[in-house]
């Protein structure tokens, strides 16, 4: 047993120095790896959510229980038997025989669980069997790195490299987090996805389908020059590993070749936003020159942008291009790259590139009945009497336009949100200058609160969203033809979240068909037709005020019932669908106490008007046996809290006996001061019955000298 | 000789429909040899072991067609695998010498793995249907593996693949299979869902198979199986159930083999179970009636690195109970004790059932034992383990010992290992042990190339 001991230590002080060298040697294919090397994983911390560029067993999905960075990781549920999950890294994209660090986060329910849990690269070779690399974690359940080197290919060729990971009959959930691959022949990894397009489209604006150097390609046309085909960086999901921010040296490149006798210029072109400089360069095409690759190098700017747009563009000339083979890749141009080279890109300013301000402003584009990049509230799907179309609809110009049937109960919103639009071709919103918001309008028998053009610019301040609005005269009636509307918007140091270009469409039993929508800077300093910003003008200031917008426990968003504290009394209220009406409030009279339905407006909230303007309250009101114990009867009022701490609240009491629905309206004094909370209101003293309540309407009151609601009579 | 030349040939002529289908064919080869050199304490031998000097070629036969008229979007697809075992014992073989190649000793494992068409979501299969459905299998009873996967007691069902033909559409899949003649038949029918899963957090999937088989004489009978599994994975309680059930439809009888498991994880309780009417159990073989289960507290989420376990495996027959408690030193290190006792180890030997109702023929049985393990795959691993176990019917105390150091880092593709094994220390046993009484230390160096 003595000798057994000894040749026990003897193997054991051999593999410590050993291990010393090879932890040495680890070391330093780590700072190989260290610099500017991307992650070449996608969906790498499964950030969007889902199991994208992921496949698996069963026992695998994506959880939002904990994560190492950002919300979700994966999780590998407890079961008997094996679980695994995989990811085939982009294919062609990348050197997969090249050596590269393998990395990833993983949390154990247990220290117990260590041994049954595997980082594995696989890599599947052309010819000859898969080579593989492992590692274990270690025992501890906090959040633990693990990692490994993947040699280089030696003797033959990967043809795919796969990390995976598996689990064996592991007791509890395992997590894992932020995959990180790193090659160490990193100069051949394309930024750009789908580069080859063989999977067409995806990732690519004006993507045309033609043929390319071996399958797939794309094609653009040399008199398109408004259709460059591009791909921003602000389009790949949410969660994408792979994005290009501008802070290493690049070089852009494709292959181009002429159809046939087309000839003229292709370019080249990279937009960073903000602007970090617009690089480009121009390439001739003639017929009979086949496939060329043409290439601009991009060097690294100090700040990263937050989005990058790289095209391929016509600049002239006529007939077609193909394209195909798009790279970014990385480059080391060092201090040689301001050299009187050939290589050198030319730059431009931003402004020397004239792009509209909205997406599809003109609706030429559209299909399946949805326009590209509008939308319609409260959706496509449930509006089938509105829809776009480009055949058999009297557009403005061109073929496509956009046809919205009013409906009794339903507000409807065309609309675009600044996240929604095609930044290789569209200009960013600027709101530090003055611009006007445009479309054309046709309507039909237009009825309710009209069409109108509305802004809406969100921001977060005190802890709340707030919105400025900029709307527009609204149109009732009947046009004769094609009539203009425009909404002034205000300039505004304020940094917006979100910018939406509306046209809203109240309830109604007219139509209207809408083109031409465009954003464009204005000389004017101030207001044309609407006469303070952030009041909405021709349309009701009330939010959900047809009380179609619910929250999911069924509760109506922005309006409340009183008493919603149990030390105060206690409420009876449901949300009901009626006929004719839509979504319902009704209220069950109480003998115990009263009950009131309101909405409040103070500064902060979101959707304040002005509050000092003169203002009509009305509302749809409908009682059932309804007998009041205490006297109070139904009231509908306003109750505005003063500067001075006082309040100035009108009510006027409706006709409980007057049998189905009627409208009430009140149109309360001017309050003597500043006005700070504004809150409309229907009182319901304590009794019996049910009352039931609809369309809510807060308007501008009107008067001679400046009517807010324009009807049209076009001759 | 002539089984060999027979399969070589056929191997051939797979090769040859393999290049003729494919656009694009690779092969190549890979291999492993090793040598051990080891010290027998029993009888005293040592020396470099020929019969662990052995060669693997395998070739990686892979052929893919673009069948969709150029854009990529179906292809089609053959795999196949060719092992070539090569075994030097009582070759001569020395190395650089070279020798001379014997048929004798060459065997090979020629598999085609696949050959189907795909698409994006999709895939067919022409050359095969999946195997039966496993969602059960112990969590409890299971042995480990060279490569750490765990082998798990199930049940398996009679289910009599077809040759057939896979679709699988977005992880639903169908198969179907048939062969026979004017007399006899064997059709199977084989499907499966897709995982279906809730955003609460619910799971499932369920699958199903039928096969009848009445072929060549073989007498077989219509056979049915049903398997399902779900799972609630909340934040804070997890818990997952899975069954295998299947039907064989004898002349005169119904035969029905069915497994069940069950794991339940709340904070740091854990609970299995698991029931088979009839299990293969690694290590032990077919066990009908087969039942055990576990609770075990893992502190470590409270900050404490210890894991306390209670086992008992076959409840019905043996109630063969183990108490542990794991302690985790490190990052690297875990050590573990146990002890254990069992009520009626002979509770499957003969007449079982009637002899085991009778108190006095229980025979009981205790263990205790102790292992500390290091892992570290970038250094090495190293375990080392002694256990105590007897046999309550004036059997002597057995005292068995093993320990381990292996590395697959210091050299690239290369793994060393340093093993001593053995079964009985104190020569307890007349019976004859795997690894000998006093057992061997050895030392060995596999290569992959």
């Amino acid at each position: 047993m003595k000798k057994l001991a000894l040749v026990l230590l003897a193997v054991l002080m051999l593999l410590s120095s050993c291990a010393s060298s090879y932890e040495a040697l680890q070391d330093e294919k780590l700072v190989l790896a260290a610099g500017s090397s991307p992650n070449i994983v996608r969906n790498s911390g499964f950030e969007m959510g889902d199991l994208t560029e992921w496949g698996g067993s069963d026992g695998v999905a994506v959880s939002s229980a904990t994560a190492h960075t950002g919300k979700y990781s994966l999780c590998f549920y407890p079961t008997a038997g094996v679980e695994y999950t995989y990811n085939v890294l982009p294919k062609q994209e990348f050197d997969k025989d090249a050596g590269a660090i393998v990395s990833a986060w993983v949390k154990l329910p247990s220290a117990f669980e260590a041994d049954k849990v595997r980082i594995i690269v696989e890599k599947q070779m052309n010819g000859g069997l898969n080579s593989y690399t492992e590692v274990h974690p270690e025992r501890t359940s906090e959040w633990q790195q693990v990692h490994m080197y993947v040699e280089p290919t030696f003797s033959g060729s990967v043809q795919d490299f796969v990390i995976k990971a598996e689990v064996n009959s592991v007791r509890g959930p395992v997590y894992i987090d932020d995959y990180e691959v790193i090659s160490l022949g990193s100069e051949n990894i394309n930024y750009l996805k789908n580069g080859k397009f063989t999977y067409r489209s995806d990732s690519w604006s004006n993507y045309v389908e033609s043929f390319g150097r071996d399958e797939l390609g794309a094609m653009i046309d040399l008199s398109e020059t408004t259709k460059p085909l591009n791909q921003s960086t602000g389009f790949l999901p949410a969660g994408w590993s792979l994005k290009y921010d501008g802070t290493i040296d690049v070089t852009f490149s494709a292959y181009v070749a002429p159809v046939g006798d087309a000839e003229g210029v292709v370019r080249l072109r990279v937009e960073r936003i903000p602007d970090l400089g617009i690089y480009y360069k121009d390439f001739k095409v003639s017929s009979g020159t086949g496939w060329q690759k043409i290439s601009v190098d991009i060097p690294a700017s100090e700040i990263a942008c937050n989005e990058a747009v790289f095209y391929i563009e016509p600049v002239s000339g006529s007939g077609k291009v193909l394209v195909d083979d798009a790279f970014v890749t990385i480059a080391n141009f060092g201090t040689d790259f301001n050299g009187a080279s050939s290589s050198v890109p030319q730059m431009m300013s931003p402004d020397a590139i004239v792009k509209p301000y909205l997406t599809n402003g003109d609706l030429e584009g559209g299909n399946n009945g949805i326009s590209n990049n509008w939308g319609l509230a409260p959706g496509w799907e449930v509006l089938p009497d509105s829809y776009w179309t480009n055949e058999g609809i009297e557009a403005r110009s061109g073929n496509g336009a956009v046809f919205v049937q009013q409906l009794p109960s339903i507000e409807q919103v065309f609309l675009q949100a600044n996240g929604w639009q095609d930044r290789g071709t569209t200009k960013e919103y600027d709101a530090t200058k003055p611009m006007v918001f445009k479309a054309w309008i046709k309507a039909e028998n237009i009825t309710g609160d009209g069409v109108y053009l509305r802004v809406e610019r969100k921001y977060d301040a005190n802890g709340a969203e707030q919105v400025l609005f900029s709307t527009s005269e609204a149109v009732t009636g009947t046009t004769d033809g094609w009539v203009e509307l425009e909404a002034y918007i205000e300039p505004s140091d304020i940094s917006f979240k979100e910018i939406l270009w509306d046209v809203v469409v109240s309830p109604g039993e007219g139509s209207v068909t809408i083109d031409d929508l465009t954003c464009e800077l204005t000389d004017e300093t101030a207001p044309v037709t609407s006469s303070e910003n952030i009041v909405q003008t021709g349309g009701n200031v009330l939010r959900n005020s047809n009380l179609d917008e619910l929250n999911p426990d069924g509760t109506t968003t922005h309006w409340d019932v009183w008493p919603g504290n149990p030390a105060e009394g206690i409420r009876d209220s449901e949300v009901i669908e009626e006929e004719g009406h839509g979504n319902v409030l009704k209220v069950n009279l109480l003998t115990s106490n009263a009950q009131a339905v309101y909405q409040y407006c103070v500064g902060d909230t979101a959707g304040k008007f002005d509050f000092d303007q003169d203002y009509t309250f009305s509302c749809d009101i409908k009682c059932e046996g309804v007998v009041t114990l205490d006297g109070r009867g139904v009231t509908i009022g306003v109750k505005r809290r003063g500067v001075d701490g006082n309040e100035y609240n009108e009510y006027f009491r409706i006709d409980e006996t007057a049998g189905g629905w009627n409208t009430y309206s009140i149109s309360p004094t001017p309050a003597p001061v500043e006005v700070l909370q504004y809150d409309v209101i229907v009182d319901m003293g304590s009794g019996v019955g049910s009352v039931y309540l609809d369309n809510f309407s807060l308007t501008l009151a009107e008067t001679e000298e400046e009517p807010e609601t324009l009807v049209l009579a076009w001759e | 000789m002539k089984n060999v030349n027979l399969f070589i040939k056929r191997a051939v002529c797979v090769l040859f429909v393999l290049l003729t289908l494919s656009t694009g064919l690779f092969a190549g080869f890979s291999g492993s040899t090793g040598m051990t050199l080891s010290y027998n304490f029993d009888d005293n031998s040592y020396g470099f072991n020929r019969n662990n000097t052995s060669a693997k070629f395998d070739f990686n036969l892979l052929g893919v067609s673009d069948i969709s008229g150029g854009d990529g979007s179906v292809k089609a697809q053959v795999e196949a695998y060719l092992t070539l075992y090569y075994n030097f014992e009582n070759t001569g073989f020395s190395g650089k010498d070279g020798f001379t190649f014997n048929l004798d000793n060459l065997t090979g494992q020629f598999r085609l793995e696949d050959a189907s068409i795909y698409g994006p979501g999709w895939e067919f299969s022409l050359v095969w249907i999946p195997g039966q459905l496993d969602y059960a299998k112990s969590p409890i009873d299971y042995t480990v593996n060279e490569d750490d996967t765990l082998n798990n007691a199930t049940a398996t069902m009679l289910y009599n693949k077809a040759p057939g033909v896979y679709f699988k559409w977005h992880d639903n899949e169908v198969g179907f299979g048939i062969e026979g003649d004017s007399d006899n038949y064997n059709i199977t029918v084989y499907g499966q869902t897709q995982r279906f899963l809730f955003s609460n957090g619910l799971a499932m999937r369920f699958g199903g198979f039928y096969s009848s088989a009445n072929y060549n004489g073989m007498t077989q009978s219509p056979a049915l199986g049903a398997s399902g599994k779900i799972g609630y994975y909340g934040n804070l309680f997890q818990l997952y159930l899975a069954a295998d059930t299947g039907f064989t439809f004898l002349d005169d009888t119904v035969d029905f083999k069915a497994d069940i498991m069950g794991s339940a994880y709340f904070g740091f309780i854990g609970i299995d179970a698991y029931y088979a009417t009839t299990a293969d159990v690694p290590g032990v073989g077919s066990q009908q009636q087969y039942l055990s289960g576990r609770i075990t507290a893992d502190l470590d989420s409270a900050g404490l690195p210890v894991r306390l376990g209670f086992t008992i495996k076959d409840i019905l027959a043996k109630q063969d109970m183990e108490l542990s408690i794991g302690y985790a030193i490190s990052k690297n290190f875990l050590a573990e004790v146990h002890g254990g006792y069992t009520i009626a180890s002979n509770g499957r030997v003969g007449d079982m059932i009637q002899g085991f109702n009778s108190y006095y023929k229980r025979i009981g049985a205790w263990s205790a034992g102790a292992s500390v393990s290091f892992e570290d795959d970038t250094l090495m691993t190293a375990e080392a383990g002694i256990d105590l176990e007897q046999i309550l019917d004036d059997s002597e105390i057995i005292l068995s010992a093993y320990g381990e150091v292996s590395s697959k880092a210091i050299i690239s593709g290369a793994e060393l290992k340093l093993r001593y094994d053995a079964d009985d220390l104190t020569h307890a046993s007349s019976d004859s042990t795997e690894n000998g009484d006093l057992g061997a230390l050895s030392l060995s160096c596999m290569i992959e190339w």
